[in-house]
């Protein structure tokens, strides 16, 4: 039986007239593995980027590693795989099968793994075809079922314009999960996240052809723990109060304020799809009107729910005192994930810049990324960094740009700008 | 609210915690004090006129005292004691007690006995909205106020009181009791002192015993009052200070792990007897009589360091700044000084308003004259009616910072 905990971390007290309470919330699930009621109905549909930039050792490395991903989808799932370029083709079931979706089974396994090996790569890039597709396959399967789909590229989306892909994802939120994976040098980390941060799921950087398969069984693997299709976060505030944002913050950064959704007048609602055993944490921030020294106040109501039901809640409080004692420290966790935060924006400025070739501000950005990843104890940001500027003094964050630099080394750090370091104790 | 001995060893003012200061040798508690039977001797004597006037009228039942009820003894639903029938807290732990005790607390609980009780579903004091299982309010995010944190007690619309925690201080040791029998109107004020502990539960049981005694003088009550003339007024005083003496039982009877620094509160009490008015205090806590169309008259004097100092001649504007400004020299308790209480006797001729209160909303109103004025105010506000009149006035003195426990007890008075 599955079990939410919520946890609290802030400073409630607040200075006389101050009226912006931040708190983080850290959510765990526990007991996900195993489903509540039965074994829950899943869908997993594998897109496989078959534009003509993947002809070549990314392509057959990608028909191996659908081919090792039907292994890992458990008998009894509904599955499909999506041939994409600037069509959609479904790959499997046959286009002429009577059925879009079939379930798992050892024969089934054995010809999807044919079909596979007969795709041929051409044509172009149209991702938002691609997810459409995916979405009226899992849309087939009945309420409740947990879906799910995995996004192979190599390129860009160039075969239609920018906002196809930006509207298609906003009609799409919460209708599916979708992990995302880019291999080689030649796609776009923007888009790839783009399409990750809206369908809630993960994306990241594969390096070499190599190491698709791994990364799709880890995908799989993973998809088939998360024994909780869905959950939403709620976050409650009084009358008269003003949610400023609400961030996840853990395991990686993603701005939830934009998918906010009415719940009730004080409520707002944000999908976070699927979980297995993990914990989130996420930063919340309210503006209340001040109140007298000695006041106290819900600040907001922190919750996750699954169908109608509340399974966890964290209260965040605002106390206002005149002790400069009590008002005046920050919550350290706050602190590291507002530093955080301020770490991934200044990566991506500072690549966008570099790219750009505005070397000034690509300079003093990365500089003080530098700087903040140091502060806050992010270790695989100061790695990667290294391979992008030579560090003259880590604690001032000054750097130079370096003049040769790998493209997957720049792709890399811009991917993992968004991941997190939990709080030092 | 604080207290000063006489003697060299004052109690500091609340605010100030350091140093907390010897007191004289505590007293041996009288071991032959009944507490049920001065308990049950509050409910019996309260016929309705504790009712809780409530904001929705929906908490009756947890404000019940009537005392026409079997007298079988309540159990705390927090800590499992024994207590009174008819009390509205627990005297151990202070937790409300409700008409229907907690399944929690049944000694057949399935191990929930040690949990809290659930918070009660009273709406919200600051906006009437509905408060969550959480202990917040779902539509403004104020925290639940519990049963002793704030009350009101109305007998009619004319005589009515709050009492309510303020806004700086965590617990309310403020208490209040009022009611009416047989035309005679009594209403009692006491406020716990800070630097004692369990002096929450002390102010309570000090003014319930208190109005039980004094609404006994009420005809047909086992202690009425039935001379005439100035005979009447000094019976009415008598009994006044029979009252004190019962508080100070009750609040003796307090149980109270520090031995050395007792529960104590102040008293003040007045009954109405048609035009007469007789009042008594020990400490700070005052009653004022608040003519329509003529000076306020303040009708107590302090029991203060302040007060001595004035009567040696000190001007107030010396005393206010000093740190023993609220520092009492009487008050009821284990170690009080000798109980005399103080009276006074006002003959009602005209239209007006009787105020109890204590410092908690004099200290934001010194002046008598403008005390009456800000009673006025309000009360048009609210069409005379005394219970929302008091509940304006401690919502007053909470604008003003609500630095104390405030009780505001009012009685219209002269028809």
């Amino acid at each position: 039986m599955a079990q939410f905990t919520a946890e609290v971390f802030q400073n409630e007290f607040l200075a006389e007239g101050s009226t912006d309470v931040h708190a983080i919330v850290r959510m765990t699930a526990t007991g996900a593995g195993t489903p509540e009621a039965g074994p829950i109905d899943a869908g997993e549909v594998i897109m496989i980027d078959t534009s003509g930039s993947m002809a070549g050792a990314s392509f057959a490395a990608a028909q191996h590693a659908a081919q090792v991903a039907l292994d890992v989808i458990e008998d009894g799932t509904w599955f499909a795989i999506v041939g994409g370029s600037h069509v959609a083709n479904r790959v499997f079931p046959y286009p002429n099968a009577p059925s879009s979706m079939v379930r798992m089974e050892p024969a089934a396994r054995a010809e999807a793994k044919r079909a596979i090996g007969m795709m041929r790569a051409g044509g172009g890039t149209a991702m938002s075809t691609w997810l459409q597709l995916a979405d009226q396959l899992l849309g087939l399967l009945p309420p409740g079922t947990k879906r799910h789909a995995i996004l192979l590229t190599d390129g860009k989306n160039e075969s239609e314009p920018k906002h196809h892909l930006t509207a298609t994802l906003e009609r799409l939120q919460g209708r599916f999960r979708c992990d995302a994976r880019g291999v080689g040098s030649r796609y776009e980390v923007a888009e790839v996240r783009e399409i990750a941060s809206a369908l809630l799921g993960s994306d990241e950087l594969i390096r070499d052809p190599s190491q698709i398969a791994d990364s799709f069984r880890q995908m799989l693997g993973e998809s088939m723990a998360r024994g909780i299709p869905e959950a939403q976060l709620r976050v409650w505030t009084p009358q008269g109060a003003q949610l400023l944002f609400v961030r996840q913050v853990s395991p990686k950064l993603d701005d939830l304020t934009p998918r906010r959704t009415v719940v009730n007048p004080l409520t707002a609602g944000f999908p976070t799809g699927s979980w297995g055993d993990e914990s989130r944490e996420y930063h919340v921030a309210v503006r209340v009107p001040s109140k007298p020294v000695g006041s106290e106040q819900l600040a907001a109501r922190v919750q996750i729910v699954t169908g109608d039901q509340v399974r966890a809640s964290g209260l965040v409080k605002a106390m206002w005192s005149s002790d400069a004692n009590l008002t005046a420290r920050i919550s350290p966790e706050v602190a590291h994930y507002t530093g955080q935060a301020e770490l991934a924006e200044a990566i991506q400025q500072g690549l966008a810049a570099k790219a750009a070739g505005d070397e000034a501000t690509a300079t003093v950005k990365l500089g003080r990324a530098v700087q903040l990843a140091r502060e806050t104890g992010n270790e695989e940001a100061t790695t990667r960094l290294r391979k992008v500027v030579d560090i003259e003094n880590e604690e001032q964050g000054t750097v130079r740009l370096k003049r040769h630099t790998d493209r997957l080394d720049e792709m890399a750090l811009d991917t993992v700008s968004t991941k997190t370091t939990r709080v030092r104790r | 609210m604080v207290t000063e001995t006489t003697d060299p060893d004052p109690r500091p003012v609340h605010d100030e915690q350091e140093d907390p200061p010897t007191v004289p040798t505590a007293p041996v508690r009288s071991a032959t004090h009944d507490r049920d039977a001065s308990s049950s001797a509050a409910g019996d004597a309260d016929p309705g006129g504790a009712e809780g006037s409530g904001d929705s009228g929906a908490d009756g039942d947890a404000e019940g005292t009537e005392g026409t009820e079997d007298a079988a003894d309540v159990v705390c639903p927090r800590c499992g004691a024994a207590g009174a029938a008819g009390s509205r807290f627990c005297e151990e732990c202070g937790a409300p007690i409700d008409g229907e005790p907690d399944p929690a607390a049944q000694p057949d609980g399935t191990g929930a006995a040690d949990e809290l009780p659930e918070a009660p579903s009273r709406p919200c004091v600051r906006c009437g909205g509905r408060v969550a299982d959480d202990g917040y309010c779902e539509e403004c995010g104020a925290p639940a106020v519990s049963e002793r944190d704030h009350f009101e007690v109305t007998a009619s619309p004319t005589v009515g009181g709050v009492c309510d925690r303020g806004v700086v201080h965590a617990r309310n040791e403020d208490a209040l009791a009022l009611g009416e029998a047989g035309g005679v109107v009594a209403l009692v004020v006491c406020d716990g002192v800070s630097s004692a502990p369990a002096s929450d539960a002390a102010s309570l049981a000090a003014s319930e015993a208190a109005l039980a005694t004094l609404l006994g003088g009420a005809p047909g009550g086992e202690r009425e009052v039935d001379a005439e003339g100035a005979a009447r007024t000094s019976a009415w005083a008598a009994l006044l200070t029979e009252a004190a003496e019962r508080a100070n039982e009750a609040v003796v009877a307090v149980p109270t792990t520090h031995v050395d620094d007792a529960p104590s509160c102040t008293y003040v009490a007045a009954v109405v007897d048609g035009a007469r008015v007789v009042v008594a205090s020990v400490g700070d806590s005052r009653a004022y009589w608040l003519p329509d169309r003529a000076r306020a008259v303040r009708l107590t004097v302090d029991d203060s360091w302040a007060q001595e100092m004035a009567e040696m001649g000190v001007h107030v504007s010396q005393v206010r700044g000093s740190a023993h400004a609220h520092a009492i020299t009487r008050w009821l308790g284990a170690d009080a000084p000798e109980l005399r209480p103080r009276h006074d006797t006002v003959t009602v001729a005209e239209r007006g308003w009787l105020l109890l209160c204590s410092d908690g909303l004099w200290n934001y109103c010194e002046d008598a004259d403008e005390l009456g004025s800000l009673v006025r105010r309000h009360a048009a506000e609210h069409d005379g009616d005394a219970t929302a009149t008091a509940r304006a006035l401690v919502e007053w003195a909470n604008a003003q910072g609500g630095r104390d426990n405030v009780t505001v007890a009012l009685a219209r008075l002269g028809g």
